[in-house]
Order: structure tokens, then sequence, then C-alpha cells
């Protein structure tokens, strides 16, 4: 008896424990050893320590990566500390063929937490608990952020970027004049609100897949979107982190529901064989004609560099974004389906570095570059604004006052699943192959652990 | 004189003449969309083919000055000299020699060690990446990063085929020149420098503009083995690039501004070109 009575306060001892870090999540909240990953020990990738030069590399170049130098250029200036900064197209490859030969980065810049997840099971990444003030970025960031580079209770990467995924992009002023109703539930935007815009002889919907090796993408994304819209944010996790299996008849019903909107005749600009053959960069542009060929488009944020140039001048008076709407009988308050960067470092016990990381993962970053456009900070804090229109702006908004924000699922399942198999069926799917063999097919593609 | 001839008195083919005009035209069609893209703006080749560019305009040339200032395109270039340079003339050099030995010399295992050289030419080198990345990064001889890492590389890559060519292009040369150049006393090393070089200057003249051409073109080694600050113009012009693919419009121009160098070299090689590329081929 009395030994069960201890076990029971202990068990109890523990849980107040978990609870009064819980609520934070500080995995390494003594400041105690101990953790997934030995505690404080420190990985020791990177180049020089100490020697003020800090190396990153990412994965935009062009006019992101002008952003992204302008931005550093302050606290470079402040510090004395040189960045150097690299992009890569093929960044996924790139850091694992550097970080296997010895020859990694001080600091990474992940576009997906899939890779930097496979480094931190392999302690290549320094956890971010050790050098940041982990409860301090916790209550400025939005929700669900961190916990998609958790491996083993403890976080390897800091958000330095925030996409949202969940937005329904329409021409403001076709869509002003042609009074096609609300978008306030999911089944009357693809259902009446279609019809009507049909009604006028536009197509509904924009829609183009086409992204060369990675087309397909974007049928994950409306996936996603609809398996958050219809079951809420925990069987979303449950999916992507395969706690339930891709082809669960919920998920198959997620498909069925898409094919409403690409499959069924007259809802697609083009119709369906037009969607994998339009680049995901050109489908709003038909929107934009006079009069619009096609209406609503389901896009993420980083969709307004992609506008026409004569739109991009005025996206304010040209360009409405909508929120995607609640599925009803669905997951109930507002949900987004998000993404980002994460940064993640190499060089454990490089002070020059951890002073990098620090400035990055603070809302303090990124000013120069929310004012040029084309970047959010992940932080609720950041002063909107800093954004150069109000459309930014909106979206920002919409992110803060999400009931629930998860992470783009194809960016976190495994490699072969998230950039391959899934974007593969999907192709498939939409080219007449039905819902049920495609999840199956996902299902059996899921490497075996 | 029902028929025409050419010069060296064979008949005029007019079915030939008809089959070359025609492929080269064909063959011509993807640059030529390539060249009339980048100089439209993003909007217009979005909306329209570049054959319809003619008649429904679109014209730019902001791709090109954007190319140019969005990513340094200038040092790209210099670097590029860097690296190509030295990557040309190292393996033709070292090329030569193993040619002449292989052709004029006479030791053991002879054709064991050619057949060798020539197997290794089947192993991409793509799979040779991760072991060289080892070797040269820190781990290892720390001159990853280098220019020297890239020379090395080219060389190691270049070589097999270099040294198959110029044997069999040295084999074709008149082995009584060698032969009386030995009973002359010439050793190995003025037979080499006064006789042979010479003679194959057609054969290493193509290969150099093969070798250029490629080293110019490559990516991956560039990008592996240098840092973003030595970078050549290959890499600078896919860095224009944003996460999303945004400044997709800014590489065709920026492939036609990469391609003028190649180009000179060439013009200026071709008429080795011809000679080079036959050569050997006559020879049992």
């Amino acid at each position: 008896m009395r030994a069960s009575t201890f076990a029971k306060t202990t068990a109890v001892v523990g849980a107040v424990a978990l609870l009064s870090t819980g609520c934070l999540q500080n995995p390494n909240a003594g400041g105690g050893g101990g953790g997934g990953t030995g505690g404080n020990a420190y990985v020791d990738g990177g180049s020089a320590d100490g020697d003020k030069v800090v190396t990153i590399l990412g994965a935009f170049g062009g006019d992101e990566e002008k952003q992204f130098v302008a931005s550093m250029a302050e606290f470079e200036k402040s510090s004395g500390i040189k960045v150097q900064y690299t992009s890569d197209q093929d960044f996924t490859t790139t850091i694992k063929q550097k970080v296997n030969a010895g020859d990694s980065p001080d600091i990474a810049l992940f576009p997906q937490p899939g890779g930097l997840l496979e480094f931190a099971a392999q302690k290549k990444i320094q956890p971010i608990d050790t050098f940041l003030d982990y409860d301090a970025i916790a209550r400025t960031l939005l929700p669900g952020l961190l916990d998609v580079s958790r491996y083993q209770g403890r976080v390897y990467g800091a958000p330095m970027r925030n996409a949202n995924k969940s937005l329904i992009w329409v021409p403001k002023k076709a869509w002003d004049s042609g009074n096609y109703g609300q978008l306030d539930t999911w089944q009357n935007m693809v259902g009446p609100v279609s019809a009507k815009v049909k009604a006028s002889n536009i197509a509904p919907w924009c829609m183009g897949w086409g992204s060369d090796q990675a087309t397909g993408w974007v049928g994950t994304d409306w996936i996603e979107e609809l398996v958050l819209k219809m079951y809420g944010p925990e069987v979303y996790n449950d999916w992507i982190f395969h706690r339930i299996p891709f082809n669960d008849p919920r998920i198959v019903k997620a498909f069925d529901e898409f094919a409403k909107v690409a499959k069924t005749p007259g809802q697609v600009l083009g119709g369906t064989q037009a969607i994998t053959a339009t680049k995901f960069g050109e489908a709003m542009t038909p929107a934009f004609a006079t009069p619009p060929k096609c209406m609503m488009m389901k896009q993420g944020s980083f969709y307004q560099s992609f506008l026409p140039a004569s739109v991009k001048k005025d996206t304010d008076n040209q360009v409405e974004l909508f929120a995607a709407p609640e599925y009803a009988g669905g997951f109930k308050g507002k949900s987004v389906l998000g993404g980002g960067d994460l940064a993640a470092l190499f060089n454990g016990n490089d002070p020059d570095s951890i002073a990098v990381m620090k400035f990055l993962s603070s809302d303090k970053f990124g000013v120069p570059w929310a004012k040029a456009g084309g970047w959010m900070s992940p932080h609720k804090t950041f002063d909107v604004a800093n954004y150069p229109d109000n459309l930014t702006r909106e979206v920002a908004k919409m992110a803060n006052e999400a009931d629930a924000i998860v992470f783009d699922g194809s960016d976190v399942m495994p490699k072969v699943i998230g950039s391959d198999v899934f974007w593969k069926q999907m192709i498939a799917w939409v080219n007449g192959q039905d819902s049920k063999t495609t999840a199956d097919n996902i299902e059996a593609a899921w490497p075996k652990s | 004189m029902s028929q025409r001839l050419m010069k060296d008195g064979r008949p005029v083919s007019p079915f030939s003449i008809v089959t070359m005009v025609l492929l080269s035209i064909l063959w011509t069609i993807p640059t030529l969309g390539l060249l009339v893209t980048s100089f439209r703006t993003r909007d217009a080749a979005a909306a329209s083919g570049w054959w319809r560019a003619f008649t429904e305009g679109g014209w730019t040339t902001a791709n090109y000055s954007g190319a140019w200032n969005g990513s340094d395109l200038g040092t790209g270039f210099i670097n590029s000299l860097v690296v190509a340079i030295p990557a040309t003339i190292i393996p033709i050099m070292f090329a030569a020699f193993a040619a002449y030995a292989f052709t004029f010399m006479d030791f053991r295992f002879k054709e064991l060690f050619f057949l060798l050289i020539i197997a290794v030419m089947v192993v991409p080198i793509q799979v040779a990446f991760q072991p060289m990345l080892d070797l040269f990064g820190p781990r290892g001889l720390g001159i990853s990063g280098q220019y020297i890492a890239t020379w090395i590389l080219h060389t190691g890559f270049g070589m097999p085929l270099c040294i198959y060519t110029l044997r069999n292009y040295m084999s074709t040369l008149p082995r009584s020149i060698v032969e009386s150049a030995k009973i002359d006393g010439c050793s190995h090393y003025q037979t080499f420098w006064r006789l042979v070089a010479p003679m194959s200057i057609p054969a290493m003249a193509a290969f150099a503009t093969l070798q250029f051409l490629w080293v110019w073109n490559d990516l991956l080694v560039a990008k592996l083995f240098l840092k973003s600050e030595n970078t050549t113009v290959i890499v600078k012009l896919q860095q224009l690039l944003g996460s999303q693919g945004q400044g997709a419009e800014l590489l065709t121009a920026g492939a036609f501004i990469s391609i003028i160098i190649p180009m000179l070299v060439f013009v200026l090689l071709q008429r080795f070109m011809i000679r080079g590329m036959t050569s050997g081929a006559v020879k049992g």
C-alpha cells in the first residue's frame, strides 16, 4: 500500500512539474542536462569559432537574398560580426553533403523542417534552448511554430520567417461588382458562390500546379487545408506525423471534398487537364484580364511576388484576400495552414554564431525585409506598420488572430513522401486516379521505421 | 555540265543541302525562343508563346539589367575565368604527357594502365562528390572553398577522355619521325616538346574547346567546392532565384550573358574543332 501511495505521489509531483514547465514547453528549463540529446554538450560544426565571421546557407536568392542581407546590415555594424550568406536552390541536398563532409555552415536556414529533424537526430544541430531565451521567444512567437522542429522533446529550429497558406485570392474589382456572396463556409465557397461565378461566364477557380520537378505541391496544400478545416489541428498533426495512417477514411474524404473543385467540370479554368500544365506562379494572371477568365485562387502569402506587374503596383485596390473559410461541421474557429523558414545552429560553441541566432530569432529582425515586401515575421509582437501594404498587414493579422496554426504537412513528412510521392500521387489523382487508391499508394510508400 | 561540282570534285547534292538547312533551323529554334523570351516581360512571356512576341509585343531589356545587377555577374565572370582557364590547361598538359607515353614508350602493363584510365570514364562525377567533399573539407586537406579544389576536380574528371583522344591522335602521327628523332639522339623530353606536341595542336585545341565549355557550364562542382565570394557565373545565375522560383525571367537573360565567353572561345577555336574531332578516327 505504501509503495503505491508513494508511486502516486511521485506521479502527481511529476505531472505538476510537467505542467509548470509544460505551458511553455521548455525542455531544458532548469538549465540542467539530461535532455534528449545530452544536456548542454555542444555540437561543433561550422567555421572557426570567435573569428567574427558567420557563414549562413539558405535556399532563397535574388531579391530575397538582397533583403536578407539588408536586414543583417545594422546588426553587423553594431556587433562587428560579418555575415556571409550563400543561397542554393538545391538547399536540401547541398546541406546534407556539406554536413556529411564536416564542412557545414555555422547557421542554416531550413525551408522545410523535415531535413532539420534528420540532422537533429544525428546530433548535428544545437538545441535552441541552450543558447536562446526559450520562454521569451515562445511568448512572442505564433503558436505551433516551435513544435514543428521538436525532436525527442527538444526544439532545434528557431523560426525566422512566417508564411500563411490559408488564403483565397480574388481580383478585387471584379469580385466587388459581381456580388457572388460570402465566403463564410467552405461548402458555400465551393457550392453556391462558385456556381454564381460560373453563371456569369467566368471560371470560378484559377488553379496551376506546374512547378517543374515539384509539380503537385499546390495540390498537397489543398489536401492539408481540407484536413485541417474538416477535422481540426489534432487530427491534422496526427496525420502529418503519421500517428494515423495516410489512407485513414477521413483523409480519403478530404480528397473527395477537393474533387468538388479540381475534378468537377466547369470549376477550374481550362478544365482539370489544364491544372498540371499551368505554372503555379501564373495561375492567377487570367483573373486580371478584362473580363476576368477565372475568379478565386487558393495560394500562400508569397504569391504576392508573382502577381502581374500592373497589379503589383496597386495591390490594395486590385486584390482582395479572404481567409480560407471554416468547414461547416468541421473544426470550429480560425485555423491557419502556415509555413516558414527555420534557423538552425551547427556551430554550438561560437559566440558570434549564437549572437546571430539571437538576432535572427528575435522580433527585431527583418524590418527592412518587411518594408520591401514578401516577408512576414513569425512574431506576434512584430510591428505590422512595417509591412508595405494593407494586404500583408491583413495576412499577418489573420495569423495573429488564429485559434490554431499548423505547419505545412508535406514539409514535415519524410522527404520521400512530402517532396516526392505525395506530389506525384496528387498528379495521378488529378489525372483520374480515385481518392482511395491515391491515399493507399502514399501510405504504402511511407518509410517503415 | 549537267551537274555542278563542289571544290573537291564531288557532285552537289540538293537533297543534303535541304536536309542540312532544315536540321540547322530545327536545332536553333529552342535557342531562338529563349532569346526572344529573354527580351520579354514576365507577364508577356506568361500570357503568350515567344513566337507571338512579334505581333503582341511586351518587349523589355529589364531582364538583362536585372540579371546583371541582381547577382553581381561581373565578379562571376572573372571567377569563372579563374576556374576555367587553369582547369582547361592543366588536364591537357598532363594528358599530353600521358598520351605520349602510351603511344611512343614501352613499359610493362601499358595496355592494362590504359584500360584502367579508360574504365574510370564510366564513373559519373556525382557519385564522387561526397568522398571528394570529405577529402577536401576541413577533416581532410582543408582546400574546399578555394579555386584549387575545382582545378583538381576538373583535371581529374577531364583527363581520362583527354588521354584517350590525344593518344588516338598521336598514334596517327608518322612513327618514322619519332624513330628518326630517336636515332638522332633526341631524349623523350625533346621529342615531345619539339615534335609531338606541335604536331598535336589540332587535337589539343579541339579538346581544350570541349573542356573549357564543360568547365564553364559546370554548376555542381562550383556550387559545392567554392564559396559564395569566389563562385562562378553559372552558380550566380542560379542564385538569382527566390524561394518559390521568383526571378525566373532573369534566368533567360542571364543565360545569354553567360554564353558570351564560351561563344568567343568556340568561334576562335572551331577550325581546330573539326580537324580534332575526326582525329584518329581512321587509325586502326
